[in-house]
């Protein structure tokens, strides 16, 4: 059941009113909302647009003013949900007296689990957050990073069905975001299902399947992020780094086949990826840090059962360590970007095998060169798809091959 | 297994080290050197561990532990030893104890935690506050309250008859218990839940699978369980200290025995039965007819058949007339005019024999009239027709004679040897007003109140204390919940002054309704709840009325304080300190009243209500 609803509001409003009951603030004002089972949905919005409220709600901490929420089949303030909710706070609300060991100690009692099954748990947890080397020590004496691992840490040790994650990288260096990021790919393979409410935009669009931007407390925009991203005025095409003869002939073909306005740009490469390559390189040297060790692999139960079909088994095993191939292919190294404006580089849909993206680009390309008419930008069956042909995913493509097409092409 | 060989030699050494101190502490007394030997061996056995121990395996969690519960072990008997070479044995005494109170505090606490460990979200709340109360440090501070002071006690007292050094001893050391765990857990119960609330702490908690009332109850129990640590510690130091102090010499032969026969005791005491139930029905009616004769119009009513005035019966008067004339009557029987006697029958004294030698009569005689003028009263008594040597105490007066000249206003003491009870528990005291060739005296009275009762012994020292302890425990349940149920709703500051405001209310109950009847009159007593407001109405119109502001403002007053009073549980009824103190027992009856009442009916319902409103709030607040 794909399309199973975990969580449903419906025309859900929270009004805060004052001494008198005179409304005050309307913080939710009779929002839609539907998290379906297996996907990773972003909630957006500034600072006060009620997003917190609307996760409040969820979990029962408030009650809706009117309007009805259904989460995982049940009102929220049934206890009986909560086992299958993990909930990651804004702000990591956690006993400072009590060590890291011992705070999973007290969720997972909370949980009703045994002491082995416990133990078990915890123990692949902090080295899934990277405390375990730091296990003893006082929660209040941890950074607020290391705070957010160790809350992130208790969010996920009932292996929930549905996770909520409010602000879940606040405070974390970019590593730590790369983890954060990489897990919630990793938990969705999985089966999970992650409602994330984040104001750090780049955060979501990389890991989110949908998303609703709040403002006001009213959902403003809601879809799939293609949806909502996919700008319909340009077409960006990638190539492997050219030489200004082969730059200015693939120019001259474009303006010849009629297209206007062309730029041309340098492939970049994103700062969070840039950084991460410097630390990666500090580690392979050996250099210490006092704070969080190196996150490990993704805790084993949380991806042991109910695994979706197609997951990649190698990925899994093969790739955990510091930087698992998922991730690799959510920060995504372009070593060439040719854009005809500022480059928008979504990650491809997953469902499309990379072969046609592959012949979509010569398609695209003789058309260019050739004499058939130029492709509508805005053509509603392939809405300008952004031509990635190296994800970490696929093989690296050969060079000299693209080379010699792209020469083919320009004679 | 390498890495387990050294540890478990570590920790035979380690033990091999406290059980040579503590032979050598035991050894002391007899063979000094011996002993300095033992214990020289015994330190350097257990510093030498406390080295491997805590810098070796420090990460180990339950080898750090030990090597805690052996530096206190260690530091406790080097200061012991050290306080007896230098001739000190009160303040050894005092270490000694305070070391083996904490010791016994931390041993609780594993046994404690070691309940806790299940995995039921109930424990794991439970498991949580106890943590907060030791490294929060706001337990901890109480507990070492308790630690110190409790041990500093046998110095402090300085009375000269051993019988009052115990019984203080005995007042003092339950009264700073039951007050220091009562503020500790007032303040620990609203500090926590408040705080959780306001750091959102509690989101992280109520957003698993754990119900409201399961939160609440998780604190609760945490924080019972951490005061029956407590009691169970203070428990023991108070008995061990008690031992001690009841082993140092006493003034005389009757001090000594006082102490065993007053004091290390469970005294039940018993008034004497209206004996002659039909001697006080008689009176009241010789009285009855008196007043009917004076006033008609009050003691006797018209027949409306027969249209004659005839007296009211002494049943059917009403309450506010017959019980001054009962209390009268009573008071007159209870009264021996000169050179005459009355018989006061005492029953149900069968188990008596069980448990002791003697009967206590304790009485205060007071002299209505002319008396002799050293003040005191000759006095003769007899049991069950037998005239017997009595021992009196009086102030610590001892007077061995038939025919004891007692001072007046004064509790005295009179041993009466068990055989003297008939077979069927009964005994007749007769009490002879004056008596061969006495000095003229006039009627001798007692108090019906306290003035006249047998005291014996029905069990002993240790189980009453057991008891005690075991009432101060059910007031403290009460107090957690309270403190629990006030944080739900309130910030920390104005939680812990409501809680402090019920609970010297409820402590103080029985002198708070006495204060307030006197502080504002009105009447009151034998009415129903409806005329009582009508009363309260009316006095106040009528004190409006005659321009008395102040006082209508007085029985405003008084009212808010007696509606305070009907919210609050009457915790004085339940106070063992002071029958502890006087020797006295805790009954069954009382302990089963106590937990009847204070732990399960007050403690119930405030959890109850508690829960439901915890449970339909919303726990978050507005942040937008």
């Amino acid at each position: 059941m794909p399309d199973e609803l975990y969580i449903q509001c419906l025309k859900l409003s929270k009004v805060f009113k004052d001494f008198w009951m005179r409304d005050r603030v309307r913080a939710v004002d009779e929002i839609d909302l539907d998290v379906r089972r297996g996907e990773v949905f972003g909630l957006l919005g500034p600072n006060g647009s009620g997003k917190s409220t609307t996760i409040k709600m969820i979990l029962g901490l408030l009650h809706p003013s009117s309007g009805r929420i259904v989460v995982l089949g049940k009102l929220p303030r049934d206890v009986s949900i909560k086992e299958h909710i993990g909930y990651l706070p804004e702000e990591s609300y956690l006993y400072k007296f009590l060590n890291a060991r011992e705070t999973l100690e007290y969720y997972g009692k909370l949980f009703h689990q045994d002491r082995r099954k416990r133990q078990r748990r915890i123990d692949m947890l902090l080295e899934m957050v990277g405390l375990d080397k730091v296990q003893r020590r006082p929660i209040g004496e941890y950074s607020k990073g290391m705070q957010r691992r160790i809350g992130l840490a208790q969010a996920l040790i009932n292996d929930p069905k549905l996770l909520i994650l409010d602000e879940p990288t606040t405070g974390m260096d970019p590593i730590g975001t790369k983890q954060i990021k990489d897990l919630i790919v990793r938990l969705k393979d999985a089966g999970k299902t992650v409602l994330l409410c984040s104001h750090l935009l780049a955060d979501v669009e990389d890991v989110t399947d949908r998303c609703a931007i709040m403002f006001g407390g009213k959902v403003r925009r809601a879809g799939t992020i293609d949806e909502l991203l996919t700008r319909h005025d340009e077409t960006t095409i990638t190539t492997p780094a050219l030489d200004e003869q082969h730059e200015q002939r693939l120019v001259a073909a474009m303006e010849a086949a009629g297209v206007a306005d062309i730029a041309v740009h340098r492939g970049r490469q994103r700062l969070e990826a840039l950084f991460l390559d410097i630390v990666e390189e500090a580690q392979r040297t050996g250099l210490a840090t006092a704070g969080a060790g190196n996150a490990g692999q993704v805790a084993a139960f949380l991806t042991e059962a109910n695994t979706l079909e197609g997951m990649d088994a190698q990925d899994a095993d093969g790739n955990g360590g510091n930087g698992s191939a998922v991730i690799d292919s959510l920060v995504v190294e372009t070593p060439e970007l040719v854009s005809a404006s500022p480059a928008v580089s979504n990650p491809p849909p997953t469902d499309q095998p990379e072969l046609v993206a592959e012949s979509e680009t010569n398609d695209v390309l003789s058309e260019l060169t050739g004499d058939k008419p130029p492709m509508e930008p805005a053509s509603p069956s392939s809405p300008a798809k952004p031509i990635k042909p190296d994800t970490a995913d696929s093989p690296a493509p050969d060079t000299d091959t693209d080379r010699s097409v792209i020469d083919d092409l320009l004679k | 297994m390498t890495r387990k060989l050294p540890i478990y030699l570590g920790i035979f050494v380690g033990l091999l080290g406290v059980v040579a101190a503590l032979a050598g502490f035991l050894l002391g007394t007899d063979q000094p050197n011996a002993a300095w030997g033992v214990i020289v061996a015994g330190n350097v056995l257990l510093s030498a561990w406390l080295v491997r121990g805590l810098w070796l395996w420090r990460d180990v969690g339950w080898v750090a532990w030990i090597s805690r519960l052996l530096i206190l072990g260690l530091v406790t008997q080097l200061l012991t030893n050290a306080a007896f070479a230098l001739g000190l044995p009160g303040l050894g005494g005092v270490v000694l104890g305070a070391g083996g109170m904490a010791l016994a505090f931390m041993l609780g606490l594993v046994l404690l935690r070691f309940c806790f460990h299940f995995g039921h979200p109930i424990f794991g709340v439970a498991r949580t506050i106890l943590d907060e109360a030791i490294r929060q440090k706001i337990g901890l501070i109480f507990v070492v309250i308790l630690v110190v002071f409790v041990p500093l006690l046998p110095l402090i007292l300085s009375d000269s008859r051993l019988e009052y050094r115990v019984s203080n001893f005995l007042r003092y050391s339950m009264f700073i218990t039951a007050l220091v765990l009562s503020l500790m857990t007032i303040l620990l119960c609203a500090r926590s839940v408040a705080r959780e609330l306001e750091s959102k702490v509690a989101f992280t908690t109520l957003t698993k699978p754990i119900a409201r009332w399961q939160y609440l109850l998780g604190k609760w129990v945490g924080v019972t369980g951490l005061n029956a640590v407590l009691l169970a510690v203070a428990g023991v130091g108070i008995y061990a200290f008690t031992m001690s102090i009841a082993q140092t010499p006493a003034q005389d032969r009757l001090d000594a025995a006082a102490v065993q026969d007053s004091v290390l005791t469970a005294r039940v005491s018993t008034r004497p039965d209206e004996v002659s139930e039909g001697q006080i029905r008689r009176s009241l009616e010789e009285r009855l007819d008196l007043l009917r004769l004076q006033e008609p119009n009050l003691y006797t009513a018209v027949d409306p058949a027969t249209g004659e005035r005839r007296p009211i019966p002494a049943e059917d008067l009403p309450e506010n007339l017959a019980s001054p004339i009962q209390a009268q009557v009573i008071s007159e029987w209870l009264s021996i005019p000169p050179r005459s006697s009355s018989t006061y029958r005492f029953s149900g004294l069968s188990d008596a024999a069980r448990y002791g030698d003697f009967l206590q009569l304790r009485f205060k005689p007071e002299a209505r009239g002319a008396t002799p003028p050293d003040r005191r009263l000759q006095l003769w008594f007899r049991a069950n027709g037998r005239e017997l040597p009595f021992i009196l105490e009086q102030g610590g007066e001892v007077l061995e004679s038939p025919m004891p000249r007692v001072a007046e206003d004064k509790f005295a003491l009179i041993r009466i040897p068990v055989d003297a009870v008939s077979p069927q528990g009964t005994l007749d005291l007769e009490i002879f007003n004056g008596g061969r060739g006495a000095p003229a005296q006039g009627t001798v009275a007692f108090n019906p109140a306290d003035g006249m009762e047998m005291l014996y012994s029905v069990g002993g020292f240790e189980v009453n204390l057991a008891k005690g302890l075991a009432l101060i425990w059910f007031r403290l349940m009460f107090l957690a919940m309270l403190g629990i149920a006030a944080a739900t709703f309130l910030g920390f500051p104005t939680a812990c002054l409501l809680c402090g405001l019920v609970f010297v209310a409820a402590v103080g109950a029985g002198y708070l309704n006495e204060s307030l009847d006197q502080y504002a009159a009105f009447a009151a007593a034998d009415l129903n709840a409806w005329q009582t407001v009508l009363g309260v109405v009316i006095t106040f119109i009528d004190k409006l009325a005659t321009g008395e502001f102040w006082d209508a403002f007085k029985v405003i007053i008084r009212t808010i304080g007696e509606l305070f009073t009907l919210v609050v549980p009457d915790l004085s009824t339940y106070n063992p300190t002071p029958l502890l103190a006087d020797g006295k027992a805790v009954t069954w009856s009382l302990l089963a009243g106590g937990f009847l009442w204070v732990a399960a009916i007050w403690t119930g319902i405030l959890g109850l209500v508690a829960a439901w409103a915890f449970g339909r709030r919303e726990v978050a607040r507005v942040t937008v």
